[in-house]
Order: structure tokens, then C-alpha cells, then sequence
């Protein structure tokens, strides 16, 4: 009695032993998400609870249909550590994988799904192999074994426990890859976001660009973090602009590279040759031999000439661009010479065109995934309702292709595009500058006025027609002032502001007289010939938007020409 | 604005050179009133091919000076506006409504 009373308590603490090492096996292995430190944990212990010579842990690889050995303990363990693998059917592990169910041999010689070779490469000998499935929501997740118990045999019992150990090992295992794929696809994201910021710094920032004569306008969205639409900027000297904007064929990671590698040899280029012809053609060339599996890209560049109110454009498979034309107040598409994408020949003679290019002129140039962004019902935005959605008035260039991406927006009902979608507007604009006058109200004081108002306007680069127009209608202007608001008094001021902004000569008049009544202000009928009556007529023929503001005392007259 | 008065035939010229706006068209004004008034002169021409600006009230002087010759059935036409000054008149829409010389040797060609 005393003996078997023994026996059983000695089984007994065996057995809280282990259930107690269970626990702390389950406990240690929802500590950690951490892969590999998950399946140390799980080969250490069960060699441990299975009082066993050597353990292995193969995962099961779906691709292969085979089981690897992850993690081995023992004395061979370097011999099996991730250079043994096991076809699902084959030896007992291999058994166990395709049937599921747990196996003891406790004569591994004798038994016929023993895979002897093993043991001779390694230089183990195999006394007794205890074998689970691990197994998580239906899905074989690997093989766990223990080898050679170190008091005997195995038993039902430790078979009971090894199971028991495999279900927790399998959760642990899989939630832990669960986590790794997650982490993954975070690290990932943030490569992407990262990829995103370091690309945007290839591209030019505006704020910082060195010409005031530019407007410069940019609109960009990426079909995915980055993008393989690019532009460029810069001053080649103090009178010449380089540009180039282009559209890398693909999108994402290889694109955005692409255009990273292309937009510092454009530089290069453009100040080595200081010519667009041959910025192109060995552009062409240069991208030619590096580009891989046929990618090309389509691109529009051109050198604005400021002193000569001109642009020379060259276009290599690029849609066409649209051009405003501040004098016909019109929007227009030009080709601008068409020639083939670059990239695809080495030897091509890119063709280039020059155009007029003068203030208040504008180039609008886009990507293709603009023209080709769909609507719900899978209609194209499409050229035509770019073009339609261009503003005529002078608004900026970051205006218009604000204007021209919330009409694209509107259109498909979503920011999010299949394609890259990017919008660059190019304006020759206006020098910032001003000229503020007080004169007397004497009409002797009008000519060296105007002789001082041509100057400074003369600085713009306008046309001389233009220029004379607008002399004529502040001339007219304070021609009214005094002979209206003063009542031909020449001694009374007069003081006059002329801005240039980007896109428009503004121009304000203020007087001290008698106000203007806006609502009597009669235009003249042209079509009725007399004398008298016209300057107010050529003010408002003459200037965009004409505002007389009466005040307390006298009239702010403001003015405005966009360009 | 400098005036300088010629007979050309039956003709009278009256050359304008400078600027005409609200200082100089009172001047301007009073030279073609008084040519129109005299006598002898059937058609008064106002060349103003050496004005390198006019506003309103010169355009308004001109005017004035056609609606009088009309009243006095008397000629009154103009020569040569250059550029600035055609394009002053073209915002009037007043092109058509004056004769205009293109040169001053077709004054010397007899009417009809």
C-alpha cells in the first residue's frame, strides 16, 4: 500500500510539475508577439516538460507542401537547424502533418515510417519520438517532436501533455506571424510615406523659385504614395527660364525612382547646354540606356525668353498644352511640335516650336490621368472639360489649376485617382512694383504724369498698346477728377497708386472733392456722335473692372487691368 | 502741342504736333474754330501725324469741329493718325465718321 501510495503521489507531483509548467509555458508564450523568441520558448520547454534528449519544431510551408525544421535542441541541433526538410507523407513527422494525429514510437527501428537516413546524417540515435500536429482553426501550422526521454519511455500520458503544449504552441505561433504580416504592411506604409516626403523634395518648391517674373502654379495627386509625374523649374540666367514636366509610363516605387534619376540629369543638362534641343536629345539618350523593360516617358520642356516675350516648347509624346492668351483673352491647345516619348530610340531629331510668350500669358500642362480620370458611369473628365474649366480672367497661376483640379474633383466625385493627376500652370507674370504719386489738380501737371507712368509701366515688358491704353484711361480719369470733382480748382491734390501684381495693374485715384454719385454716371452712346462725355467711355472700354467708391470727403476711383 | 497753319490749295492745314489732352485742346480748339469762321476757307485739314497723344477732349475738339463745319457747310477732315492716335480713335468708334488722309500730297489733288 505504502509503496503504491508512494508511486501514485511521485505521479501525482509529476503530473502538477508539469501542468504548473504548462501554465508557465502559456503565460511566457502570450508575452511576447515576437517570432522567433516564440518558438525558442516552445522547443526549450517542451524539451523540458518531456524530460526528452531533443526537440524540433517544423513549420509547415503551404508553397512546398513540406515541413522545415525552425528549431532544433540537442546536440545536432546546428546539423538540423533549417537545413532539414521533411515532404508532408514522409517519415513520422511527415505523417503526422498529412494525418493530423499525434504518434508515439517507443521503437522507432521497427516502425516503417522511421526515416533512418536522418539519424546517420546527424549522427543521432533515435530511441523513442513522441510527434504532435500543431494545428490552429483547421490550418496545419507545423510538427512539434521530443526524442528520447531521458527515464524511459514515452507514455500516453506525456503524449496527453505534448498535445496539450502543441494547441497553445500553434496559437501562439500564428497569432505571432499574424503580427509580423501586420507589421510588415505598417513598415511598409511607412516606407512608402517616407519615399513620398524625400520625392517631394526632388520637386521644385515654389515659394523659393528665384524669378518674380514666373507664376508658377502645381497640383498633384498620386494614384499611390508616389508618383511618377514630374516637373522642374529653374532660372538658366537672369532672362532665361528652363521647365520641363513629364509623365514616367507606370506608377509607384519604379516610377517614382525613375523620375528621381531623370530630374537630376535635367539639371545637368540644362546648364551644360543651355539649349533645349539638346537638353532633350541626350536626355532621350541617357534615358534610353538606363531604362529597363521599355519604360518610356512622355514630357513637355521648354526656355521661356523674357527679354523676347517668347517660349520655345518641345513636346515628346505628351497631350497637348494649353495656352492662354492674355490679349484675345483665350485659351488655346497647342502641340508644340510633336515628337515621339523619350526613352524608347536612342537617335531621334526632337523637333521644338517657338511661341509668343508675353505677359499675362499663361501654359497650362497635365499628366494623362487627369484627361483619363473616370466618373462613376466610367466617363473620361477628357480634354474638353479641362479646357472648359480654365478661368479667362487674370487669377494666378495656382488659381487656375485649383480651379481646374476641384472641376476634375466634382466631376468624378473622389480625390482618389487611378493614375497620377498633376496640373502645372506657367505664367509670365508681372515684377511686383509700385509707383504712388500726389499731384495738384492742374491739368498743366498731366503731361509729366504720364510721362512717369509710361516709364514705370514700361518696365513690364508690355505691349506698347497696352501700355498707351492705360496711360489714356488714367488720364481720363484724373481729366474727370478735375474738371468734375474739383470743378477746374488746380490747386487741389490728387493722389494716385499704380500696383503691379502678378496678373493685373491695379490703379486707385483718390480725390477730396465733390463724390461721385455712381448711380448717375451716364456711359456714353457711342453710336451718337458729340463731343464731350467719352473719357468715361474709355476707362471702362479700356480696364477690366472700374469701382468709384464715394467717401466721406472726395472719390476712390479703383481700377484694374489683369494682363 | 505746337500749331503751325498752312494753305494748301483751297485748303487749310492746321499741323498739331506734341500732345493733346485737357491742357493743350483748349488751344487746339480755338485755332479750328477760328479757321472754320474764316471766310475764305472751304475745307479746314487737321494733320495729326506729329501727336503723340490725344485723350477725350482732344478727340471731343475734333468732333465739336466737324459738327460746326457741318452747320457752316464747310469741309472739315483729317490726315494722318498714326497708330497711337488711330487706336484712340477706334475705342470712340469715330474711325469712319471723319475723312482722313493717309498722306499729305492728296491734298494737292484737285476734288473730284
Amino acid at each position: 500500500m505504502a509503496g503504491k501510495n508512494t508511486s501514485e503521489i511521485s505521479a501525482l507531483k509529476q503530473k502538477i510539475k508539469r501542468l504548473s509548467s504548462l501554465i508557465r509555458i502559456s503565460s511566457l508564450l502570450n508575452s511576447t508577439l515576437d517570432l522567433d523568441e516564440i518558438l525558442n520558448i516552445i522547443m526549450l520547454s517542451s524539451k523540458k516538460v518531456m524530460d526528452a534528449e531533443a526537440a524540433t519544431l517544423f513549420l509547415y510551408n503551404e508553397k512546398e507542401h513540406a515541413l522545415t525544421a525552425q528549431i532544433a535542441y540537442g546536440k545536432v541541433r546546428h546539423k538540423i537547424k533549417g537545413k532539414l526538410t521533411i515532404a508532408v507523407g514522409q517519415g513520422i513527422a511527415g505523417t503526422v502533418a498529412e494525418q493530423r494525429e499525434p504518434v508515439l514510437v517507443n521503437d522507432p527501428g521497427n516502425d516503417s515510417r522511421f526515416m533512418c537516413r536522418i539519424d546517420k546524417k546527424t549522427g543521432f540515435v533515435t530511441k523513442s519520438i513522441i510527434c504532435v500536429p500543431l494545428i490552429y482553426q483547421d490550418k496545419l501550422v507545423g510538427v512539434a517532436q521530443a526524442l528520447n526521454k531521458k527515464s524511459g519511455r514515452f507514455t500516453e500520458d506525456d503524449l496527453d501533455v505534448f498535445c496539450t503544449f502543441a494547441n497553445q504552441a500553434a496559437v501562439a505561433i500564428e497569432s505571432a506571424r499574424l503580427h509580423r504580416e501586420e507589421m510588415d504592411v505598417q513598415r511598409i506604409e511607412q516606407e512608402l510615406n517616407l519615399a513620398q516626403l524625400i520625392q517631394n523634395s526632388f520637386l521644385p518648391h515654389i515659394d523659393n523659385m528665384e524669378c518674380p517674373e514666373m507664376d508658377i502654379g502645381i497640383r498633384k495627386t498620386a494614384a499611390f504614395n508616389v508618383s511618377g509625374d514630374f516637373f522642374d523649374i529653374f532660372p538658366l540666367d537672369d532672362r532665361q527660364i528652363f521647365f520641363i514636366f513629364g509623365d514616367v509610363a507606370g506608377k509607384g516605387i519604379p516610377a517614382a525612382l525613375f523620375m528621381a534619376n531623370l530630374l537630376s540629369r535635367v539639371r545637368y543638362l540644362a546648364f551644360r547646354y543651355r539649349c533645349l534641343d539638346q537638353v532633350v536629345s541626350n536626355l532621350n539618350q541617357e534615358i534610353h540606356r538606363i531604362s529597363q523593360r521599355g519604360m518610356f516617358t512622355t514630357l513637355v520642356a521648354g526656355v521661356v525668353e523674357m527679354d523676347k516675350g517668347t517660349v520655345q516648347l518641345v513636346n515628346c509624346g505628351h497631350l497637348p498644352v494649353s495656352f492662354y492668351d492674355a490679349e484675345k483673352k483665350k485659351w488655346v491647345s497647342v502641340i508644340g511640335a510633336g515628337n515621339i516619348p523619350i526613352g524608347i530610340f536612342p537617335q531621334v531629331d526632337f523637333k521644338s516650336e517657338n511661341a509668343s510668350f508675353r505677359k499675362g500669358d499663361m501654359l497650362m500642362i497635365f499628366s494623362d490621368g487627369a484627361v483619363e480620370a473616370k466618373n462613376r458611369k466610367g466617363h473620361e473628365f477628357g480634354l474638353k472639360r479641362i479646357n472648359a474649366a480654365l478661368p479667362r480672367d487674370g487669377v494666378s497661376a495656382q488659381e487656375i489649376v485649383d480651379r481646374v483640379y476641384s472641376g476634375l474633383k466634382e466631376y468624378c466625385g473622389t480625390e482618389r485617382f487611378k493614375d497620377d493627376v498633376t496640373f502645372f500652370a506657367l505664367g509670365n507674370c508681372l515684377r511686383p512694383g509700385k509707383f504712388e504719386r500726389r499731384i495738384c489738380s492742374s491739368p498743366i501737371m498731366l503731361r509729366e504724369l504720364r510721362k512717369e507712368l509710361e516709364l514705370f509701366l514700361e518696365r513690364y515688358n508690355l505691349s506698347e498698346l497696352l501700355i498707351s491704353r492705360m496711360i489714356l484711361a488714367v488720364d481720363e480719369a484724373l481729366t474727370n477728377v478735375i474738371k468734375y470733382s474739383y470743378s477746374g480748382n488746380t490747386t487741389m491734390p490728387i493722389d494716385m497708386k499704380v500696383e503691379a501684381r502678378k496678373r493685373s495693374i491695379e490703379i486707385t485715384i483718390r480725390d477730396y472733392g465733390i463724390p461721385v454719385d455712381p448711380t448717375r454716371l451716364r456711359v456714353k452712346d457711342l453710336e451718337n456722335v458729340s463731343p464731350g462725355g467719352l473719357g468715361l467711355n474709355f476707362i471702362y472700354l479700356i480696364m477690366d473692372r472700374v469701382k468709384f467708391d464715394p467717401q466721406d470727403q472726395g472719390t476712390l476711383l479703383e481700377m484694374v487691368k489683369f494682363i | 502741342m505746337e500749331i503751325k497753319v498752312k494753305k494748301i490749295k483751297d485748303k487749310t492745314l492746321i499741323q498739331v504736333s506734341g500732345t493733346v489732352d485737357l491742357y493743350s485742346s483748349p488751344d487746339l480748339r480755338e485755332e479750328i474754330q477760328g479757321q472754320l469762321k474764316a471766310k475764305n476757307n472751304h475745307e479746314v485739314v487737321v494733320d495729326l501725324g506729329e501727336v503723340d497723344y490725344i485723350d477725350s477732349s482732344g478727340i471731343a475738339t475734333l468732333v465739336e469741329g466737324l459738327q460746326v463745319s457741318g452747320k457752316m457747310d464747310k469741309k472739315f477732315s483729317l490726315a494722318r493718325l498714326n497708330k497711337k492716335v488711330r487706336d484712340v480713335f477706334s475705342l470712340a468708334r469715330l474711325e469712319t465718321v471723319f475723312t482722313i488722309y493717309d498722306d499729305l500730297a492728296r491734298l494737292n489733288e484737285n476734288p473730284d
